[in-house]
């Protein structure tokens, strides 16, 4: 009889805890928080673009773009700016970022991709 | 003491139910919110490819009207048609981050009530296409027909609008106008009140095209003129053609060229 209770009970035990280890809330706060970050990020981007306007980036130059991507980042968040496939390079901690996000652009004359990024500090 | 064992064992049981059950319930608040905040970041990704779907579609078509202009002289003659005749339309689609996408964007010339009878430029929402957004007295105004479609996150959020808008271009499309009339007008003021004699229809040419040179670029426009002898009697057929150099159009500057022609009779 207490044989049987303490298997029943052992084996109950371990099946709560395999559901705590399976049901673990951390993952999906995880996910919360990233998705939350890369809608700061877009938004970010949408008021980068409005700011300096779609035929500014389709007919400046790389370094008045650059120039432009510089003003835009602060501490917290940087922009990089890829037009035809050349990146202004200059951007903050790229290597690990908080979180990313970017937006090709295909206009007219050419092709542009802006890139964000949650800086760690 | 088996009493008190099967007691310890129960209420390990009800402690690890209460664990499971309270660690379920965060879970599916945890999940409740990463499924929310999943689909705000997919509806933010879908404004944002909106915003920028709407500007590269509208570029697309103000490139093609730019185009137009600059390949297709105007006529002094033809000017109030010469905007009508423009038609242009741009298009994008493809899938972005997991959210399929459509835009397409026609335009035709700006209906007479939301443009030449304006004074004052008016704005328009498209702000992300300024200085080329909105309407200019005097220029080139477009009417854009705008669709954008979008469908993200497996079809369960999705965006579509359809929208008007008012496009630019700074061609000054009135100050044309009034140069080709006063222009043709002088030259053939000058050639038809001069003797019937090759080399005094020159010297009146002559004396009238400097003065017309400087109204045409106070209104920001070259002034090239020229004319010949009609043959039979004492008729002279002239002609102008007016340049608005370096117009600042969506894709860089461009030249649009008017030109137009008279003829004097004996």
């Amino acid at each position: 009889m207490r044989f049987i209770d303490i298997a029943v009970a052992s084996g109950y035990a371990a099946v709560c805890l395999s559901l705590m280890i399976m049901m673990n809330p951390v993952a999906t706060r995880e996910a919360a928080v990233g998705a939350g970050a890369q809608s700061a990020l877009d938004t970010a981007i949408s008021s980068y673009i409005e700011r300096v306007g779609l035929p500014f980036l389709a007919t400046s130059s790389q370094t008045a773009i650059c120039s432009s991507a510089a003003e835009a980042s602060n501490s917290t968040l940087a922009f990089d700016v890829v037009v035809q496939g050349e990146a202004c390079g200059s951007a903050v901690a790229r290597s690990s970022p908080l979180a990313s996000s970017s937006l090709t652009i295909d206009l007219p004359s050419r092709t542009v991709v802006i890139e964000a990024w949650l800086v760690r500090q | 003491m088996a009493r008190k064992a099967v007691a310890a064992t129960l209420a390990s049981v009800v402690l690890f139910t209460v664990l499971v059950v309270a660690d379920a319930t965060v879970m599916s608040a945890q999940d409740n919110l990463a499924s929310t905040a999943q689909a705000s970041h997919i509806e933010s990704r879908e404004l944002l490819m909106e915003q920028s779907l709407a500007g590269s579609v509208s570029l697309q078509v103000l490139t093609q009207a730019q185009g137009y202009l600059s390949s297709n002289p105007a006529g002094c003659d033809t000017l109030s048609q010469y905007a009508g005749a423009i038609s242009a339309a741009g298009a994008s689609s493809g899938e972005d981050s997991g959210i399929a996408y459509a835009a397409n964007a026609t335009a035709s010339e700006a209906p007479a009530s939301s443009s030449s009878s304006l004074v004052s430029p008016q704005r328009d929402n498209l702000t992300i296409v300024a200085p080329f957004a909105g309407d200019v007295p005097g220029a080139l105004d477009l009417q854009e027909v705008l669709s954008v479609k979008e469908v993200g996150g497996g079809g369960s959020v999705s965006l579509e609008r359809t929208e008007t808008h008012t496009l630019n271009l700074p061609i000054k499309i009135d100050s044309a106008s009034s140069l080709c009339a006063m222009t043709l007008g002088s030259l053939a003021t000058a050639l038809s009140r001069s003797p019937c004699n090759a080399t005094l229809k020159q010297d009146a040419f002559d004396a009238v095209l400097p003065g017309l040179r400087e109204d045409a670029a106070a209104l920001g426009f070259t002034l090239a003129a020229g004319w010949v002898s009609g043959g039979a009697g004492c008729s002279a057929t002239y002609w102008v053609t007016l340049v608005e150099p370096g117009v600042a159009g969506a894709t860089g500057s461009f030249d649009w060229t008017v030109r137009g022609s008279g003829k004097t009779t004996a």
